[in-house]
This record gives C-alpha cells, structure tokens and sequence, in this order.
C-alpha cells in the first residue's frame, strides 16, 4: 500500500506544467474601492488557464492572454471579481469581502472551516508569529503567544524535546503532550527516550525539531478535546495544527531567509571563589582556606552560534502549485563541543485535474538531522558537576589544557583531574566533552499525498495517505581511564538503532449544502487508518561491565552478558482503526449545531471485551450580532458551548504483559495482566465567547472549560507484599478546569504607524476528586523520575504535580528539630515526604506587541507565569560541598544561626558550623525543603525590530527585510536559582525540578529574509 | 454519480467495518518477551523459577552494593567504603540512607517466584520443585527478618494494598515449618536428578546435598533464637544434627551460587568502583593473629603511606575525599576470578555446632573438636596451609590500629582473646573464641557476620567515631537493624505500621529485633 502511496506522488511530482499560447496583451490599474488607493499583490489570472500575474506597489499589472480572455481578479479579503477583456486598458476598483471578518480556519482532519461557526476555541498564528523568534524548535516559538498552552523546554539545547500542555495535565501516566497535525495528517511526535530522574537518562529528541520552522504557514491551537473530537483519543489533550505554505497561483516566489545568532550564557548558580579547597588531597568540596580565587566557570562556557539558512521557491499556474525549501540549520551550543546540524528538503505539489474536480496534493519531508555531545540529564557524564564543584584555588586552566596524561604502563590516555571518581561520577569536564563523547543522528521521511475528488457541488471525497518513517542511531563511546563509577577499566560504549514509523490512511466524504435561504449543513463522514511502531530496534549499553579491550567501540568488544539485558525493544505498537461522522448545522448564520461521533479500534486493547468503543460531541454556538442589531461598537459577538466525550486507549502491551528475558533469569512478569479494562473516558465542558468591537480593532475571547478524566488506566506500584510490582487499575477521577482569555487591540492603525497587542490569560486548577477505594487515602507512586528526597504522588484530593520533598523535622509548634551539633534533622524515615508546593503556575500571562513604524518594524514579548514551585537538586549538592556563594557567605557571618529544638525539647539557639550545617541540610537526600523555590517568573521572551526594504516592483529584488531577533534576552523577576521553565522530562515525573541542568542563556541575532 | 458514491460508501466502510481486529492480539504483545506457554517448555516455569531466585539469596549483580555491602559488610566491620557517599552521611556513619534494598531485592526476586508457586499449585503438583524453593525463600528471608525485624510473610500475597508486617518469632516459626516440609518432601526424592538442569549451585542439583542445607541453615537459625526461647533453638538444632542426612561437613558441602559468568559483585564495588575497601578491625584482628588468610581475602595498600602494608579503614569516620582512603587494601584478587558467591559452608557449621555444644546440646561432638575443624575447613575453603600451627597460637591477640591519615581513628586492639582453645576458659570466653573464627571465615559474608556480632557481642568491634544518627543509634551500643523502607511509609504505611507496633520500639537503627535481647549470651 505504502508503495503505491509513493509511486502515486512521484508520479504527480513528474507532471510538467502546460504552457498556453497568447495572443493579446492586456494592462490596468486596479484600485481599492473604499479609499481609491492603488491596490498591490492582487491576483490577476486568465480564466481557465494557467497564466497570471500579479500588481505591482501601484496596482499595475500587464499580463499577454488569449483572444476572448476573461481575467480572474483576486485577493484575500477582496470580493473576487470576473471582468472580460474588450480591449484597453482595465481598471478595476476592488471591494472588501464583508464577510472577510469570518476567516476560515483548518480544523481536525483538515476540514475547513469559518471561523464564526466554530463551537470550540481556536486560535492561529501566522508564519510570522511562529518563526519571528527563529527559534530552531518551532514549538519554542509558541511560548506565551497562544492562550492554554504550557511549554517547558528540555534541557538538552539544540534538539531537545519540549513538554507542551495544553490546559493542564489530566492523564495521570500516559501522556499530556498534544497531537501534532500536518496539513490534516496526525504526525507521530516519536519520542524514544525520555530522560526522567537524576542520574542520567537521555532526551531522544520528539520528532518535532525536525520539522523545517520555515515550512509552516501557520499554526493553529485546538485546546480541548471538543475541538479534536474527530482525531480521537490522540486529540485529547488538544491538537496543534500545522499548515505547511504551498505554491500560490500566478506568482513565482523565491525566499531566502538568513538567520545569524549567538547565545551566551547569563546567569549560572551563584558560585563563591572566596574559600578554597578543603584540605585534603583529591577533595570534592571547597570547605578550606579564604582567599581570593580565580573564577574558572565564566570562561568555560562558548559563546553558541546558531546558523539558519532556508531558501523558498514557490509558483504554479491554475492548475499545478509547487513548493520547494531548503534549509540547514546549524548551531553550536554555549556547552563547548556541541554541536548540532539539520538539513531538511520539502516538495509540496498540488495539481488539478478534470475541470479541477480532482486536486492531488502530494508533500515529501526529508529531515537529516546530527548532535554531537548533547547534553545528559543529571550527574552522570555532566561536565557541569566538576566544574561547579572544582575545589577552589587549584589550577582550573592546567587541567583544562591537560586534561588527559599519558599512562605508559597500559600506553592509554587517563584522565588528569583532582578528584577521584565520586559516586556521582566527578570527572574533568574537558575529559567528559572531548573522551566520552555522544553522537545522535537522526533521518527521517514523511511522505503525504491526499486526494480530493469533487464529486458534485455539495460531495466532495477525499482519502488521504502517509507515510513517517524515523530512525535514529546513538552512540557514546567512552574512553578508559577516568572515574570507575560509570566506565569500566577498558571504557563504556552504548549502541542504540531505533526506527519508528506510522502509516495512516483515511478516507472522507463530505457533504455542504444549503438548504433554502437559511439552513446550511456541513457533513462529514469517514474512515481512518493507524498503524504506529514506536522504539524497535536495539538498545547496548556495556555500563560497568566491560570491555574485552580498551578504547575499542563495538558490540563485539561487550564482555558481561548484562549488557544485553533488554537489547531488543519494541517501546510501542498500535494499530487503531476508526469511523467517524460530523454534522454541522447553520441557521441563518446565526446559530450552528455540531455534532460528532467516532468509533476507534485500538489493538492496545485487545484481550479485553472493549477494544471497540464510541464517543460523541456536541457544540452550540450563537452569534448575537447576527441575530440582533447591536450597538455599533460591538463588531462581532459570539457565544458558544460545547461538550466532548473522548475515549482514550491504554499504552501498549498492558493487557497482555508477559515474561521477559533476563540475563540472569527468567523475568517473570510482575504486572497483573488487566483484562477487566475499559477505555478511559474524558468529558470536557466549554463555554466561550468571542467578542470584536469598534470594526473589530479589538478582539476578546474567553473560555471556561472543565474536563473529567475518569477510568484512568493506572499503573500503580504495588505492595512488596505481593507477587507482582505492578497493578493496574482503572479509576481515577481527575478534574481540570480554568479560564482562558484572549485580548487583542489594534492600538493604532494609521498608514505610517500601528500598533497592535495581544494578551493572553491562562489559569488551570488541577484536583484528583477520586482514585479508587483501595488507593484513596494513601499516597500512590505512579510514574518514576523521583529520587534525592523529591517526588511527585498521586493523593486523592492533591493534584497532579504535587511536589513533594524531603522537609524539616519539626515539633507540635512548628519548630525545627535539631540534633546536638545544631543541624536540622531529615524528617523523612519518620514522617515521610512533605507536600511544598505543584510545578503548574497558578497562571500564566503572555504579553505580545507588533509596532511598526513606516518601513520598521518592532515586536516584543513579555511572557510570565505565576505561582508554582521549582526545586533545584543543583543548589542541595553544590552547598554540602561549599562551593555556593550561600556557604560563603554563612563562613562569613560565622556559621548558620540556628534556632530551634532538640529532640526532647529543648530550645536550641547558637551559630552552627557552616560545614556541619550544610553537610546536614544540603547533599543528595538534604533537606530538599530548603530548595523549592517560587517559580514566579516575568521575562522578555522575545524582541524583534526590523527594517523592511521596499524596492520597486520591476527590480530583481522585491523586499528585503533585516531584523535583530533576540530571545529570553532577561527576567524581570525570576527568584528560582536557574530558569524554572527547565524540564528534564516530557513526561508527569521529574517535573520542575532541575538536576545539573544546563545554565540560563539568551540568544540575539541579525536575521536576512529577501523575497524575489 | 450513483456508482462512485456506491464505491466510496464500499471503501469507507471496507476500510473500518470489515476491516480484521484478529491480528491485534499479536500485535499487543511484546515481541520481545516470552509467553507463559513458551516457559512450559523444559519445565522453564517451574525449574526455571527455582533457578531464577538462585542469582538473588546473595544478590549477584550490583545491587548487592547497597543491599550488603553499605549495611552489613560496613556494620559487621568487614569492608568500609573509602567513599564519602551522600557527603559522609550515610548508613556508614549511621545515617540512614540505604535501607529499601535489604528488602526490595529480596521481595522481587524470591517472594514473587514463590507466589507465584502459590498461584500455579505447585506445592500439589510439583512437591519436590516447591520443597527446593522453599529452602531457597528461607535462605533469602531470614536476611530480610534479621535487617528489619518484622516482615511481611505469612500473609503476603493477600491483598493488592495491604499486607500485615509478622512478628520475627513468627516468621521464624513459620522458617522451621517450612524447613520441615522441605526436608520431609525432599526425602522422598533423594535419587531424584530432576533439579540437574536447572541447579546454578555448586550442588548441580543433588537432592541430598540440598536437604544437608536445610539442615545447615536450620542449625544457624536455630542458633540465632537461643537468647529468647532457648528450648526451642535446642530442639531446632538437635533435629538438624539428628536428621539422617546431617549437616554440612566437608567443604564440598558448601552452598555456592553461579555467577552466571558476570564479574563477582565484590570485585566490582573494590576494583571497578573502587567503593570498598577493608576495614580497620579487620587489619586488627588478623593483622594480630597473623592470620594466612589475610593476603587472600585482601591486597596490600597501595597508599604511599603505607605501602605493602595490609591497611583498613575504621568504620564510621570522617571522609571528606575518596583519595585519602582509596589506597587501602583493597579486596582480595581471588575475586577477580570468582565464578561463584558463597552462601553457607561446612565450616559456618562447625562453629555452629561449637556453640550447640558448648551450650550443652547434643550436636554429635565437643565445642573444641567443632572449634578446631571449624578453623580447618575455613583454611581449606581458602586454600591456606598452617591452620594446626595457627590453632596452637595461645598468644597473639588484636593488634592496635594506627590510622596514618588521621590519628583520631586510631584504635588499641580492643580483645585479648587468642586463639588456641582453652578447656579451662569460661564458657563466655569460648564463645568469644568460637565467634571470633566464625567471623573470619564467614568473609565476605557480612550479613551473617553482623546479625551474630548483635546476637553474641563478638568479636569485639569498634564503634564509630562521628554518628549522624541523631542520637538515635548509640555508638557505644552499636546499630542494631535496618529502619523500614521508606518506600513503605510512602505507599504501604497501614502495613508498616503493623511492622512498628510489632518491633515494639521506635522504627530506627537502634531498636533491637526480637532474637537480639541485649541479655547476656548464657
């Protein structure tokens, strides 16, 4: 089948465009009707050819046609209009579309929609708005622009995976992250490894850093499953619709963009050089002598250099449009020896056949994508950990330029460094960058061709098909001689060769027609095919187990049969099958009735009786303003209201979990098999309205929504006391609600100058109302990534991302306990973690300017989140080592004033030794209540200003646009020692907590974009 | 127009109505496990369960590391980490932060197996498959009962959320049961070479060899209840010796398991890791008796310090770097080549029966011929020579330790008991004797050497000298067990608190288990 898919467009990419003789040539001048001004960019075609142009700055065009030609004048937001060639000169004056104000917009499955009849909330950005930051990951540039949506970036700089979640978490473990459409077609967002926990772990990357930013005409956010209800279970947690540019009509277009940036690293844990090493040979901790210590960390970090160059050609006639880009991105980071490079190739055609009944739309996506050293998660491999901890006062720069030495007993390279190996894997950061380096290379194809056949007037069939096939092969090879804790005495090397791929196929009919003057129907009715292999292929990792012989890289050289425990992987399977109808209703274009119902098959869950279930939505909306009249400043008013049920699958292989082979032993399965399923099912309720006043130069949406996820699919780990590890259950009762609010205004709008704002406003309120009778009450471990005196629980009553941490020992009163040398005590072994706080802001504000000024433009965005808590592990460890400017600073002072109580109740007051009391209270399992911070944040996210060139029309050139772009450029306020919006992992565990995470940067650079 | 439509209706339709839910089974399924069915062949679900528990009695991979050997190797004073793990604070200096572990390991990889025994009916169907897990399940628990105290046993698998802690006499009634029914099922399968295949130890699935453990291990824990019921640990110990296949005696009765060809945990923790090193009351205790087992159990140090010197570290000391200690002895290099760990010998049980009989009871000879062979079999297992000289030394005593980093930790040798046998020292005296060898030769089993250090008092070891217990542990009283897993306050705290109220004292490292009275050994 697949082969076909591809031959098919193949084939379609093949057919030449026909050229058609002219005749006559024919010239005008085409002028706004309102104002008179000279109109540009309109489309002027010959009917029924493929021959165009388009005018120029003054709304000239000349264009040669044919004997009884008719010219086909168009533009967006203009009336279209039909004018025959008689001869002479036509000028034509152009009147704005009324219902312009009702842009369409592409929902699910790519049905096209008017806005105005949405029943769900639905905002677009434009390529502009998307691209403005030239972030490398577009997803980045979403940040604060679009109400709903929380984005944290991953921590593994270029090609890193980002954590998205649109209102809120509400799936307890399966994931939060929103389905990613292109042109129509769910995209699998393959994340393959997901670093989670403190020591290590390693971000795959999720599939949507591959995607080319400079592609994408525009974005469009479906926040809530009403607006996804076609997609799924897949759309239930929203939907991101990307709309890739296509050739236009008539208009050949060649777009260079040229994108130069630098990041430098600002801020980094505040660090002391003023106590020096503590004295004893290889010490890892900086407890010694005062004095005034050089400070090796600035100069550590490179300035990054990212490089993005993309080149657009577009064009095509009336019946064939063709989209061809290119564009590398190139980037080093600020982390020395990284580096990343991407190329991506994209051909979109769309032709027209039979009186362009039949419209073949064919898009082939080619990502080659490379990282060198990206960073680990954790300590481990982490060349910040030796260098924040480098006892102070040795010489940093000797171990920097000899930071390997020649050991002429084995004649190896060994690693030159103070401190002998920790168990936290110390090592010198120039060992780890430049001898245990990691390579990820990851290639991938997405192939869609789509077919829409225009039965008649009111029937229109189309089927779709795609193909997105992903491998990625990662390699760290470790050489020998430096710390034994994660490197064997001959070296480590890990091997891993993955592919994942997704074929799906649907099929569509739909069905638009009037009825009389007043009722409109849109129906659609179809069928979808999914077939997902996620994470198949082999995963070595010779650890600590050895190697044969030193410094020599491959599987062969594994001794230890360990190694192989677990090399063969699958991390996923799924086929799902679907039918699904939608119908639409309009009266009057007042009031729209939308009703859907899908069915899905999922093969997760077979050996249940439920592989099969149903579930509908339905949505209601009202205009007012066309219902009524309405005092002149409202332009627009709308009301709307929705329900959507969505039916949610269970992961793979969790109905039917089976034994696995183990190097030492049969791994018996320690799941209780699940066959009393049933689907989880998830109501969302939406309420909204849409509001625009004073011709629409402001506009204000607000939704109210609350979705009730229940029969949650939990994996929960089960008592020692039990024979397996893991129970399943299916329960759960988890509520998110809150409020969403867009405000926009076209501040000025004259010729020379506007302004226009936007604000966005996003609350969410999580709360676990019910888990199930056995697991209410107590405090549930769902998902891993805790660790170090940090986790998250699941607690009936809580909500999802609840922190909890390791707190201080306090009597009835509230005081700290402490033990007789004054140090808090842990309260863990007694009381068990203490709940500090949730990693979800309490909400969060997105701020967001365009001014332009004639020719210059000028764009800012001030992004903030309120409320929340970050946990820094960074700062815990680095004070029980003294090399925080906190320990400084309570050296200075003398010690720690402590006041509190003894064990049995005695006061305690008195200046505790700065050692003792950081020892105590900082490390690993510290009292990890010490470091959760606010996570209030307001920053400038992003600044643009720009200067556009008009050229004349007739020039090679046509416009030229220079602007400095920056991003994350400085926090009004931010109280967390690092960027609380860090997130180790994309998954619920190891939330808001960072470990040795890379240091906040800033970014700015010159983009060039021309046009010819 | 109409046929298209009919073609499209077909094909939609077609596409997801018709279309076969009958390969979603397969396609649910790892492809990369093995089913049920495919673990019938070979008797891979029955054997092959026994076998898979075999690798985790004495945990083989790096788990080990804080199972054993940061609790009971560092508490029984055999090895001491060089490595200020968790900034000094650790179980090491008291601290408590490794203590799930000792019972995780255990749960996942012995109790789950036998559960699952339980659900299948093997004891109905496979009888003699179930006797030989049950040895394996007493062997791997009772570390489990002696770490924390009260466990969960007799109920466990009986409900998803909550599973009642036992009190340790009771688990330990329930050890003696299960040891008779093991033994009593056995006998009726003594030729029987069904265990061949799937038999990791060094046994190679002789069913006699077998049963002569289960008496063994009924010796030791019979041994370890005589403070508080002593009637019962005489019965318990006289029937081991009386049962017809006896008891360990030779070394080619010792109880050792594969290591399945990977490296030996230990090795690994000290050449590898470099995370363990020896301690100081080792170097004391045999440094002073001049002990030929030294050099095989140890490497000289490499320190500048002191090198050639066999040089320990004190447990419980300040450590600020892993580069001041590293260069203590390390473990001995026989390790490096070890294809087996040892779970019991023949010369454990020798002591044993030294102190059976020193205590009166009928253990089938006298204290000082079951000292003497106890000492013999230890050499041999260690393949030293000198053991009868050794035996006849009624002088050399602990020797004083000088800890050349730090003066502070330096120590007297803190026991004048020598080691020649003495008809005419009190019987405190002997079992010092007897404790004191049957520590040395229990190396590198720290586990057991530290659960008779808290029974007995012997051999004498030192205390710690900084103690982050938070006055909850006495350093002159020693640590006296392993608080409960967090993990269990944090998801299973009805249960443990069964476990607490049981315990009958505070859940910390300094309430003593039941068997551990604090009474004096006579």
């Amino acid at each position: 089948m697949f082969k076909k898919i591809i031959f098919s467009f193949l084939l379609v990419m093949g057919l030449n465009q026909i050229a058609v003789a002219q005749s006559q040539t024919v010239s005008g001048t085409i002028t706004e009707a309102e104002t008179g001004m000279p109109l540009p960019g309109v489309t002027v075609m010959e009917k029924g050819t493929s021959n165009g142009t388009s005018t120029d700055f003054d709304g000239n065009f000349s264009l040669d046609v044919g004997d009884d030609a008719t010219l086909v004048l168009s533009m967006i937001g203009y009336v279209t209009q039909e004018i025959p060639v008689t001869g002479g000169d036509i000028n034509v004056e152009m009147a704005t579309d009324t219902e312009a104000l009702d842009e369409v917009v592409v929902t699910a499955l790519g049905i096209k929609r008017e806005s105005k009849a949405l029943t769900y909330a639905a905002q677009t950005l434009g390529s502009d708005e998307v691209t403005q930051g030239k972030n490398v990951n577009f997803a980045q540039g979403l940040n604060g622009k679009v109400a709903g949506v929380e984005i944290r970036q991953g921590t593994a700089g270029a090609g890193s995976s980002t954590k998205i979640q649109l209102r809120g978490a509400s799936n307890i473990t399966s994931s939060n992250q929103p389905l990613f459409v292109i042109d129509g077609i769910p995209m699998a967002n393959y994340q393959t490894s997901d670093a989670s926990g403190f020591y290590g772990g390693r971000d795959s990357g999720d599939g949507l850093s591959n995607i080319n930013p400079e592609d994408i005409e525009s974005i469009t956010v479906l926040r809530g499953a009403n607006a996804a209800a076609l997609y799924g279970s897949q759309g239930a947690n929203g939907v991101i619709l990307i709309n890739t540019k296509q050739g236009e009509e008539g208009k050949t277009r060649i777009n260079i963009s040229s994108t130069t940036k630098f990041e430098s690293v600002y801020d980094y844990p505040d660090l002391q050089f003023r106590y020096g090493a503590t004295d004893e040979p290889g010490a890892d901790s900086s407890w010694g002598a005062p004095g005034d210590y050089e400070n090796h960390v600035d100069d550590f970090f490179d300035t990054g250099i990212t490089l993005q160059n993309a080149i657009s050609l577009s064009g095509g006639n009336n019946r064939t449009t063709t989209y061809f880009s290119y564009a590398n991105t190139y980037a080093t980071g600020t982390m020395p020896t990284n580096e990343f490079n991407k190329n991506n190739l994209t051909f979109k055609q769309t032709s027209k056949f039979f009186d362009d009944k039949l419209k073949v739309t064919s898009n082939v996506l080619l990502t080659d994508q490379k990282v060198d050293n990206k960073m680990l998660n954790g300590y481990y491999f982490n060349p910040l950990l030796g260098l924040y901890t480098f006892p102070r006062g040795l010489d940093f720069d000797e171990y920097a330029n000899n930071y390997q030495v020649l050991d002429p007993q084995r004649n190896i390279m060994t690693q030159n460094w103070p401190i002998l190996g920790n168990s936290e894997a110390n090592m010198n950061p120039y060992w780890i960058l430049n001898n245990t380096p990691n390579v990820e290379r990851t290639k991938r194809f997405i192939g869609n061709a789509s077919i829409e056949y225009t039965i008649s007037d009111a029937l229109t069939l189309s089927g779709r098909g795609s193909y997105d096939f992903t491998r990625q092969i990662y390699e760290q090879k470790a050489m020998a001689g430096s710390s034994p804790v994660v490197i064997s005495d001959n070296g480590r090397y890990v091997y891993e060769n993955v592919e994942s791929w997704q074929a799906y196929a649907d099929m569509i009919l739909t069905y638009d027609q009037q009825f009389g003057e007043d009722w409109d129907f849109h129906g659609v009715l179809g069928g979808a095919y999914q077939k997902r292999i996620i994470g198949e292929g082999i995963s070595v990792d010779s650890q600590t187990f050895g190697l044969y012989a030193p410094n020599i890289f491959n599987i062969q050289n594994i001794t230890g049969l360990q190694a192989f425990s677990g090399a063969q992987r699958v991390n996923s399977r799924l086929i799902k099958q679907s039918a699904f109808a939608n119908a639409s209703l309009g009266y009057k274009d007042m009031l729209f009735l939308d009703l859907s119902a899908r069915n899905d098959w999922a093969s997760t869950l077979s050996f249940t009786e439920n592989s099969s279930y149903l579930y509908p939505s339905a949505g209601l909306t009202f205009l007012p303003s066309e219902a009524f009249e309405l005092p002149e400043f409202i332009s627009f008013a709308k009301l709307r209201a929705s329900f959507a049920q969505v039916a949610n699958e269970v992961p793979a292989f969790r109905t039917n979990p089976i034994n696995t082979a183990a190097y030492s032993q049969v791994g018996i399965n320690m799941e209780l098999p699940f066959t009393e399923l049933n689907p989880e099912m998830q109501d969302s309720w939406e309420f909204g309205a849409d509001f625009r006043f004073l011709d629409s130069r402001i506009n204000f949406s607000a939704t109210y929504y609350q979705i009730d996820t229940r029969d949650q699919f939990l994996p929960m780990d089960a008592i020692l006391g039990t024979p397996y590890q893991v129970y399943y259950v299916n329960a759960g009762h988890v509520r998110n609600y809150g409020v969403e609010i867009t405000l926009g205004a076209d501040v000025f709008e004259t010729e020379d100058f506007t302004w226009n704002t936007n604000f966005n406003f996003t609350h969410n309120d999580n709360e676990i109302i019910d888990l199930n009778e056995t697991y209410n009450g107590q405090r549930n471990r769902i998902v891993g990534g805790g660790g170090e005196g940090y986790e998250t629980f699941i607690v009936q009553g809580g909500s999802l991302g609840d922190i909890y941490v390791n707190a201080y020992l306090r009597d009835d009163s509230g005081n700290i306990i402490v033990s007789e040398d004054g140090v808090p005590v842990n309260a863990t072994s007694t009381d068990g973690m203490k709940l500090v706080g949730n990693a979800n802001p309490d909400f969060m504000l997105g701020w967001n300017n365009s001014i332009s000024f004639k020719k210059i433009n000028l764009s800012f965005l001030i992004d903030s989140r309120f409320g929340g808590k970050f946990v820094s592990q960074t700062e815990a460890y680095l004070d029980a080592l003294g090399a925080t400017e906190t320990t400084a600073a309570a050296r200075d002072a003398g010690g720690v004033q402590v006041d509190g109580v003894l064990n049995d109740g005695t006061p305690f007051s008195g200046v505790v030794d700065a050692r003792d009391y950081f020892s105590g209270v900082g490390g690993r399992n510290g009292i990890k209540e010490r470091y959760v911070y606010d996570a209030t944040n307001i920053r400038l996210r992003q600044f643009t200003l720009g200067y556009n060139f008009g050229f004349e029309e007739d020039s090679f050139v046509k416009n030229l646009n220079v602007s400095l772009v920056g991003n994350n450029l400085f926090f009004f306020y931010n109280e967390a020692p690092t960027d609380p919006d860090f997130a180790i992992s994309t998954g619920n565990g190891t939330q808001a907590v960072t470990n040795f995470g890379p240091p906040i940067t800033r970014n700015f650079g010159l983009n060039l974009s021309a046009n010819f | 127009m109409k046929r298209i439509l009919n073609t499209i209706l077909v094909a939609t339709t077609s596409l997801v109505l018709t279309n076969c839910t009958d390969d979603f089974d397969e396609f649910n399924t790892d492809p990369y496990g093995i089913t049920d069915e495919s673990l019938e062949q070979d008797g891979n679900n029955i054997g092959g369960f026994v076998n898979s528990m075999q690798p985790y009695i004495r945990t083989i991979d790096a788990g080990l590391q804080v199972e054993e050997n940061l609790t009971g190797d560092a508490f029984s004073q055999f090895l001491v980490p060089p490595t200020p793990f968790v900034s000094n604070r650790n179980n090491v200096t008291y601290n408590f932060t490794w203590y799930d572990r000792q019972m995780s390991l255990k749960y996942n990889n012995i109790m789950a197996y036998m559960g699952r025994f339980e659900i299948n009916n093997v004891d109905e169907n496979y009888p003699d498959f179930y006797a030989w897990g049950l040895i394996h399940k007493v062997f791997a628990m009772h570390k489990v009962t002696d770490n924390y105290g009260p466990i969960m046993y007799s109920q466990y698998g009986s409900s998803t959320n909550f599973v009642p802690y036992d009190s340790q006499e009771q688990v330990y009634t329930q050890f003696f049961a299960e040891l008779d029914q093991a033994v009593s099922t056995l006998a009726d399968y003594a030729d029987s070479e069904d265990f061949v295949q799937f038999d990791n130890s060094s046994f190679g699935g002789n069913v006699s060899q077998w049963i002569r453990a289960a008496n063994s291990l009924r010796l030791r824990l019979a041994m370890r209840i005589v403070k508080v019921d002593p009637s019962l640990a005489q019965q318990e110990a006289e029937k081991a010796i009386a049962n017809p296949y006896g008891v360990m005696e030779s070394n080619e009765d010792n109880l050792r398991m594969s290591l399945l060809g990977n490296m030996h945990p230990l090795w690994m923790f000290s050449n590898s890791w470099q995370d363990t090193r020896m301690s100081a009351t080792m170097e004391s205790i045999l440094g002073g008796y001049e002990d030929p087992r030294l050099p095989v159990y140890f490497q000289p140090a490499t320190d500048e310090d002191v090198a050639g010197e066999f040089k320990g570290i004190r447990q419980g000391i300040e450590i600020s770097s892993k580069n001041t200690y590293v260069n203590f002895s390390a473990i001995g290099t026989m390790f490096s080549s070890a294809t087996d760990v040892k779970i019991m010998t023949a010369s454990e049980v020798a002591f044993l029966r030294a102190e059976g009989a020193l205590r009166g009871w009928n253990m089938g000879g006298s204290a000082e011929d079951f000292y003497a062979q106890g000492v013999q079999l230890s050499f041999d297992e260690f393949n030293t020579a000198g053991a009868s000289d050794y035996l006849a030394d009624a002088t050399s005593t602990f020797a004083d330790y000088t800890d050349p980093k730090n003066p502070e930790n330096s120590f007297s040798g803190s026991s004048d008991v020598t080691i020649a046998w003495d008809d005419a020292a009190s019987n405190e005296l002997k079992l010092e004797k007897i404790i004191t060898q049957k520590w040395i030769s229990l190396f590198p089993n720290g586990q057991e050497a530290w659960s008779e250090f808290r029974r007995t008092g012997y051999p004498r070891l030192i205390p710690v000298v900084v103690n982050y217990s938070g006055g909850l542990i006495d350093t002159e009283e020693f640590v006296r067990r392993t608080p409960f897993p967090s993990e269990e306050y944090n998801i299973h705290n009805e249960g443990v608190q069964t476990g607490v109220e049981l315990l009958g004292g505070p859940d910390n490292g300094g309430t003593r288990v039941w068997w551990d009275t604090g009474a004096s050994n006579f």
